[in-house]
């Protein structure tokens, strides 16, 4: 297989918002850049095809839009799994940093007349979303990052993270379409690859129909963990709200524009579930449509027809800011949100954190840095950042704490681990061996059915525990999963990290002696909340024979 | 099986092949146009069809969506 080697001070992989963000961070204070994608980065990753939402607090006077406001409704929402000192470093001194991005892009958050269009959903105190169109965001952001002099390697996909005496120094991969094996020599690496999808069973029966990006698949949550780093709140399930058939964002722009809920008697039933009604949070939204259903009051819809003229005509182009197929979807069912119900239905499972504010994935410090040197994270992929405000919040943190950790240390040695270089070699292309007998659909189809099944909404031990027994089985067949293509051979990779990700998940989960954040982490061995005993975070690494381990990190909320 | 090409507008510039996040378009080295290899790994995220130089691109659910979604051919 040919080979290419380079050399930077910081590598990125994941060319989205957050690696981005973290790239032009450190072009401006002149640090070389490599950033890796296994797309091209103009359109790779969540916002590939657009965005319609930042969350931001703009100190125009209320007590909600105030940096205390946020930190209080963060440690209020997130209890357990936010860690504020964090969040005040990679969200709160960034935010006006990472408004000013988006101006310098070409991409402003702004509307012509100069002021913010703000929605409030998701029992948040105020309107915090600022809702923009975002759909030419990714294309923006990934030429500024080759106008600012990054060296970018699309298509290449990462395999794993080099480590010399304990010390991350770069990272290996191959190109999805050549096969080429790449090697990048790094100071400093940031992980920024997104969340992991395609976890769970998808409604329709297609794997890619998710809500999320289907090409983050964990790859950098199991590198770290193969690096030795810690993963935190990889407990916690996310489900959304999508429309029945089509597994789309635009969930917060129905309920922030005042779409309301409603039963098949034509009932608003929200305020069953919680006291905010519609304006509660994502997870009892979703509780409060299964829970409907369960009462055979389905099926349930999303009523917009008492909406003005404006409202409606706005939220019908933010959705397609949002998800830009998803008025074609519309148009197809024949539905017009001024004239007819929308119907709802719960999303697949994914792996995520409690709510918007708080992400699930590598542990990050205030820094951006992981447990192992010269590793940093940023984005859906660190443990404490979600949604566009955050990944672009903490990219742009992660770049200058990056900057600052290779500064002065451009003698420093960086060593190629040969050895660690010829197992990954002889594990990413093990694949293309025509002995192999198992395709990558069939492994990711097993691993669905063994979330779905163990690691839903309602848990148990015993239910847990047999998930565990059989990923241990599939994990035997992992040496046999084949590949034809080198696309193909991304796909094997893929479908190795989300079990990687999902051993640490069940690991976490049966630890957490108690529930929390509703159907996120719900035990029904353990149905109620315990502050006393859980009031903070698990991290999961591996220990020495590279099975997972857990630690409980407690959080004071004072 | 999304996206749909229009072979009487598609050039095979290839814009399309570099706008989708999973790698799904290719470009068929005998006609040298556009053609979806990867037809089940599509997202649905329109990146194609909004980058499409040439307007060649229209977007047509898989059926499973489209049953589930109550949706009859037109």
């Amino acid at each position: 297989m040919a080979e290419e080697r380079l050399r930077t001070d910081i590598l990125i992989i994941g060319g989205g918002a957050a690696g981005l963000n973290a790239a032009l961070s450190a072009r401006e204070v002149g640090r070389e850049v490599v950033v890796m994608d296994k797309a091209v980065i103009e359109r790779s990753g969540h916002f590939a095809g657009g965005i319609d939402h930042f969350a931001a607090y703009l100190n125009t006077g209320p007590d909600w839009d105030t940096r205390e406001a946020y930190l209080d409704f963060t440690a209020r929402s997130a209890r357990g799994a936010t860690n504020l000192e964090v969040v005040e470093k990679v969200y709160c001194d960034q935010l006006q940093n990472a408004i000013k991005r988006f101006d310098a892009i070409g991409c402003s958050l702004r509307r012509a007349d100069n002021t913010f269009f703000r929605t409030q959903s998701y029992g948040q105190p105020g309107p915090w979303w600022i809702n923009f169109n975002g759909k030419r965001l990714k294309p923006l952001l990934g030429q500024a990052a080759r106008k600012a002099g990054c060296r970018v390697l699309d298509r290449v996909v990462t395999a794993d993270i080099l480590i010399d005496d304990g010390k991350a120094c770069g990272a290996a991969g191959f190109h999805i379409r050549s096969g080429t094996f790449y090697v990048v020599q790094a100071k400093a690496v940031l992980i920024a690859t997104g969340g992991t999808n395609r976890l769970y069973q998808n409604p329709t029966g297609l794997s890619f129909n998710c809500w999320m990006c289907p090409a983050n698949t964990g790859d950098g949550e199991a590198m770290a963990f193969r690096a030795g780093a810690r993963l935190a709140n990889v407990e916690y399930l996310r489900m959304t709200l999508i429309p029945r058939g089509f597994s789309a964002a635009g969930l917060n722009a129905l309920v922030g524009m005042g779409g309301i809920l409603v039963n098949g008697k034509g009932e608003a039933f929200m305020k069953r579930y919680d006291l905010l009604g519609m304006k509660g949070p994502r997870y009892k939204l979703a509780e409060g449509v299964l829970g409907e259903i369960k009462a055979h009051r389905g099926p349930v819809f999303v009523d917009c027809r008492h909406l003005d003229p404006e409202a409606l005509a706005h939220l019908e182009a933010t959705l397609g800011y949002d998800k830009d197929t998803l008025p074609d979807f519309f148009k197809q069912k024949g539905i017009d949100l001024s004239r007819d119900l929308l119907e709802i239905a719960t999303s697949e499972g994914m792996q995520g954190g409690p709510n918007e504010v708080c992400g699930s994935g590598i542990k990050i410090d205030a820094d951006c840095a992981t447990s192992v040197p010269g590793l940093f994270a940023a984005g859906n992929s660190a443990d404490q950042c979600r949604s566009l405000h955050m990944a672009t919040t903490s990219g742009i943190r992660a770049g200058i704490a990056m900057a600052a950790f290779t500064s002065g240390s451009g003698a420093r040695e960086l060593p190629v681990p040969e050895t660690q270089l010829e197992r990954i070699r002889q594990r990413i292309y093990g694949p293309l061996k025509e002995s192999r007998s198992v395709d990558w659909r069939e492994f990711e189809d097993v691993l669905q059915r063994i979330l779905t099944e163990g690691m839903g909404p309602a848990r148990s031990d015993w239910g847990m525990k047999q998930a565990w027994q059989k990923l241990d089985l599939l994990e035997k067949w992992q040496d046999e999963v084949r590949a034809r293509t080198y696309h193909d051979l991304c796909r094997a990779q893929e479908v190795y990290n989300m079990l990687t990700v999902a051993r640490c998940m069940i690991t976490a989960a049966r630890y957490r002696k108690e529930s929390r954040f509703g159907q996120c982490h719900h035990r029904l061995d353990y149905p109620q909340t315990d502050d006393e005993r859980w009031l903070g975070q698990i991290a999961v690494d591996r220990d020495a024979s590279g099975n997972p381990r857990t630690h409980f990190l407690p959080i004071r909320y004072d | 099986m999304p996206p749909v090409f229009d072979y009487h507008r598609c050039t095979g510039c290839g814009t399309c092949e570099d706008a989708c996040p999973l790698d799904v378009i290719y470009i068929d080295e005998q006609s040298g146009r556009s053609f979806a290899k990867y037809p089940e790994e599509c997202w649905h995220c329109g990146s194609c069809r909004q980058e499409c130089p040439e307007e060649a691109i229209q977007i047509r659910f898989p059926l499973r969506m489209m049953v589930a979604a109550g949706v009859v051919p037109y």
